[in-house]
């Protein structure tokens, strides 16, 4: 599978309807090539708020940098967002425009093992800042510190199939607005 | 001719390492030649063992550690001299963790409080160049421009050196690092942490033909690398091999890892070379933690010979390769000498610092 980023823009309205979509709260898609990220970032971008966090799981080479590499594009951002596995967080300024989030921080929890190691990145105080949105690769690695958190939570799990084709299953608040009590399983 | 010793201390990830370098002040700055170099002392306080627990470097224990260590091997480094033994301090002020950056800048603000000597904050990256330049026969080959590959765990990037202190990015990997690449593959065929060197050893005799890996970025005219798409391809083959109940033979194991360090090095090598003859360099650089790899450095070294003729091949010792505080200190005379300082009061960390 190619790496590098499609240039053509997303179009406003009409995207292709995601492959189930009969649970409340719950939407699968299913990816055959890159460009198809898009179609995920698409329906993603609508139900970011300030201080959402994106909680991205899956397997190595599921595609999690990818996502955020579409996500931050669609979101403005100039450069190419790479791997934070070494450097643990980057954070990435989006392009004003008339609404928040304004800021996108790109956090890898592969190599923390123990919720306090955190500690020192300070993220708690990093998502405080006015219009951050996070988007968090390996959410398992420090589940209590995420759970405990009361931002607004996505999940998006992603699968690897045979034959280079994945699923990508979002979960979380469901429709905009409405605030689902419904505790989200880690999807 | 004067003598200027210069202290440098480096915490940026996993190593603490506090480093003196004496230069022999030449009095034209450019005529490189006359510069003598002498390495008075290196101390690196590798944390490796404690981390090889966690399979990483974990923020909060490598500053933790930076700590005690960085104190020690400032002892250790001044000796009975004390504040005599140095003319002025360099420390890595970025990029790299914060927290680990922060430990070793305090400690020299403080140095530099307590000796009124002058101080330099330093690119991390500029450091890995400057490795190179520790070495006298690369010294000898040194004229800009320069192309540089620096290739570590976090880093792979492509610099062109127009002259000290005058650099440009013209490639770098738009996902992963080199590094992390060969870290993930060896994480995913069950080798433990550190995986660069594992999959070296491993493939010493394996055969780097055995697997189709792709080589990402081979068809692209930029000077960028990318690595993600290539864990992806070692995911799916090793899933192959593991259903044949293939991966407990020594071989395949062997041959596999051959395969996945030459998919790594053959995109290296071409972009590098490729670089080289679009910017027409005198030399080029080999750096960083990834250029210990014993194929890396044979095949760029045999590919420079084939194709470009003139230039030389500049890798840095062995001894400098990994984070080090001699080639900060060499870094930080490159700077000095251009009369740059640093106001102790106002210098921090800067995580996200390019070249």
């Amino acid at each position: 599978m190619k790496t590098e980023t499609p240039s053509i823009p997303l179009v406003r309205g009409k995207f292709l309807a995601p492959l189930i979509r009969g649970v409340r709260g719950v939407s699968v898609f299913r990816l055959k090539k890159l460009s198809d990220w898009d179609q995920v970032v698409k329906f993603i971008i609508p139900k970011l708020k300030p201080g959402t966090i994106i909680a991205l799981s899956g397997p190595l080479g599921a595609g999690k940098t990818t996502f955020v590499q579409h996500l931050a594009k669609a979101l403005g951002v100039r450069s190419t967002p790479r791997s934070p596995t070494f450097s643990l967080v980057r954070s990435y300024r989006l392009h004003p425009t008339s609404y928040m989030p304004t800021r996108l921080l790109h956090v890898d929890a592969y190599r923390i093992e123990h919720t306090h190691d955190l500690t020192p990145l300070n993220l708690q105080e990093e998502l405080t800042v006015p219009g951050t949105i996070m988007a968090l690769e390996w959410p398992e690695n420090i589940k209590k510190w995420l759970m405990n958190q009361p931002n607004k939570k996505i999940f998006i799990s992603i699968k690897l199939h045979p034959r280079n084709f994945r699923t990508c299953k979002i979960t979380g608040d469901a429709e905009e607005g409405s605030r689902s009590r419904r505790k989200p399983s880690d999807g | 001719m004067k003598r200027f010793r210069i202290l440098a201390i480096e915490t940026s990830c996993d190593e603490t390492a506090v480093s003196i370098v004496e230069f022999t002040k030449a009095r034209n700055f450019t005529k490189i030649r006359n510069h003598t170099i002498r390495v008075v002392k290196n101390l690196v306080s590798s944390q490796i063992p404690i981390h090889q627990k966690y399979g990483g470097v974990v923020p909060e224990v490598a500053a933790r550690s930076h700590v005690p260590e960085v104190v020690s091997l400032l002892t250790l480094a001044l000796g009975k001299q004390n504040m005599s033994a140095f003319d002025a301090i360099a420390v890595t002020r970025g990029p790299g963790l914060v927290t680990a950056l922060r430990v070793g800048i305090e400690g020299a603000r403080v140095l530099a409080f307590l000796s009124k000597k002058p101080i330099i904050g330093v690119n991390h990256l500029e450091g890995h160049l400057a490795s190179a330049w520790l070495n006298a026969t690369n010294r000898k080959h040194w004229k800009f421009p320069l192309l540089a590959l620096i290739v570590s765990g976090g880093h792979t990037e492509l610099v062109l050196m127009k002259n000290f202190c005058d650099y440009k990015i013209i490639g770098q990997t738009r996902d992963d690092a080199a590094g992390e690449a060969f870290d993930k593959s060896a994480k995913l065929m069950g080798l433990p942490y550190p995986g660069g060197p594992q999959i070296a050893k491993l493939a010493k005799n394996g055969d780097p033909n055995a697997f189709d890996l792709p080589r990402p970025m081979w068809k692209d005219p930029s000077l960028d690398f990318s690595f993600s798409g290539l864990k992806t391809a070692v995911r799916n083959e090793w899933e192959k091999v593991t259903r044949t109940r293939e991966h407990e033979n020594t071989r395949t194991k062997i041959d596999f890892a051959a395969s996945i360090q030459q998919a790594i090095v053959d995109v290296l090598v071409e972009k590098t070379i490729r670089a080289a003859k679009q910017f027409t360099v005198s030399g080029i650089l080999l750096v960083g933690g990834v250029s210990a790899n014993e194929e890396l450095r044979r095949q760029m070294a045999e590919k420079i010979k084939q194709e470009l003729t003139g230039v030389a091949f500049l890798p840095s010792d062995k001894t400098y390769i990994t984070d080090n505080a001699a080639m900060i200190a060499a870094a930080g005379y490159w700077r000095l000498m251009k009369g740059e300082r640093h106001d102790w009061k106002k210098m921090d960390a800067d995580p996200e610092w390019n070249v």
